[in-house]
């Protein structure tokens, strides 16, 4: 009598899972084929698939042509000259790839990139940092929340190529949302263990790896798929074969017509904003700079410089300038705007990072369209020169 | 029945086979799909 028919149904128990398992390894080979297909044409998208899951991120990762740029609001807001516009049809050899919604600051773009892990090694990556984050002493929970996603920070609590310090205070920043740990039991006590850092946490932390390796195997799998379902329901929309036209741009020419975009609606409404807020100078410039020397936002950017450090990336930093309106419109002298630019370039400095500021921008009123950080289409020319040298590797003469 | 399968073990296999593998299918297909979905988000401008 064989084993199988001694025991039926452990043998064919068994059968059914070898065969399931090897439909879903088949089937997971085929996602990614479909993946590399069709990332170039991801570029535009700002779909929960792109933003919240691992493998579209880390596949665009691993193109030569798509320089991912990590950001917030102003990277979906539609405005002409928007760098997913601007270099649609790779007119200098690359496509930017933007990932970022509203809400999301550094502790978002974190998570992603963590997720991302060796996928990110020796790969130029741009960060668009908002002035606004540093205005407020504390983030505003939602956010986060808004942005939060229980697979990247998985595949982060547990990644081999972050050291135990970092994960130790990113899982101390992550754990001030406990909302998002709800529906989270395993994640949560990952976060609590690594924040814990004692001898009986890293072997609780340990002892949980197996488990936490069978949900992130799942969660992978699931986001594989998930992005192949999205991109054959969004099949006739995603064109798999970018269109190109190599050219060469005169930036010197780019930008003698950035004035042309200069949006003078904007700049009414910005000017009927000051005249609406001004309030008494003392007391908004007291409150302001005591929140921007304790913003929760300096943690988390720096927590993010670490990521990025330790993950061997090259990133390039950007911010829009704070212009001379808007330290009107929150009733502050130009020391206030000087104290926070300091201490971003002194952070860029101590990691080595090219920060670039505008500062030479900051008279001006059309770079960004609102005093929400908002890049005017006159503002995203700047930027996308600053893209185009930096993957050119001209970042010397910005 | 049973003792038909008894008779036909090879058949008895596969059907079992196909029982099991069709349950792994209907779990995947009512739990398989990925989870994005974030607490509540009213985005209200910086």
């Amino acid at each position: 009598m064989s084993p199988s028919t001694r025991r039926p149904h452990l043998s064919a128990g068994l059968l059914a899972l070898l065969i399931a398992g090897i439909a879903v390894a088949c089937g997971v080979v085929w996602c990614k084929r479909l993946e590399a297909r069709y990332i170039h044409a991801f570029a535009p998208d700002f779909g929960d698939e792109k933003l919240q899951g691992i493998a579209l991120q880390k596949e665009a990762l691993s193109q030569p042509d798509l320089l991912m740029l990590y950001g917030s609001s102003e990277l979906g807001k539609e405005m002409p000259n928007n760098a997913t516009q601007f270099f649609a049809d790779y007119p200098t050899g690359f496509r930017v790839f933007p990932v970022g919604r509203p809400g999301s600051a550094s502790l978002s773009v974190l998570q992603k990139v963590g997720a991302a892990g060796e996928s990110v090694r020796g790969r130029k990556v741009a960060f668009s940092i908002s002035p606004g984050w540093f205005f407020s002493e504390f983030s505003e929970p939602t956010f986060y929340e808004g942005n939060f996603s229980a697979l990247q920070t998985f595949e982060l609590a547990f990644s081999d190529h972050l050291s135990r310090d970092l994960k130790r205070d990113i899982a101390r920043r992550m754990l001030a949302y406990p909302k998002t740990l709800e529906d989270q039991w395993l994640l949560g006590i990952a976060l609590e263990r690594l924040a814990g850092d004692s001898a009986v946490d890293d072997a609780l932390y340990a002892a949980i790896r197996p488990l936490a390796y069978v949900q992130q195997l799942v969660g992978c799998t699931q986001d594989h798929f998930e992005a192949a379902l999205h991109i054959l329901d969004e099949d006739e929309k995603l064109n798999p074969v970018p269109r190109r036209g190599l050219r060469k741009l005169n930036w010197n020419e780019v930008l003698k017509r950035a004035a042309q975009f200069a949006n003078q609606n904007a700049v009414r409404a910005k000017q009927s904003e000051v005249a609406r807020r001004k309030t008494a100078k003392t007391s908004r410039a007291k409150t302001f700079l005591h929140a921007l020397a304790h913003a929760e936002e300096w943690t988390d950017l720096e927590l993010l410089l670490r990521t990025f450090k330790e993950l061997g990336a090259q990133p390039l930093l950007l911010t829009m300038p704070i212009e001379d309106i808007r330290l009107e419109v929150y009733g502050l002298a130009p020391s206030a705007r000087t104290t926070l630019l300091d201490r971003l370039n002194h952070l860029a400095d101590r990691f080595d990072f090219p920060l670039l500021d505008f500062r030479d921008h900051q008279d001006e009123r059309t770079f960004t369209v609102d005093f929400q950080d908002h890049l005017s289409g006159e503002g995203w020319l700047y930027y996308n020169k600053a893209l185009d040298d930096f993957f050119h590797g001209r970042i010397t003469s910005l | 029945m049973k003792v038909w399968f008894e008779r036909h073990p090879r058949t008895r296999l596969v059907t079992l086979t196909f029982y099991y593998l069709s349950i792994v299918v209907a779990l995947i297909v009512i739990y398989g799909r990925g989870d994005f979905s974030t607490p509540a988000f009213v985005y209200q401008n910086f």
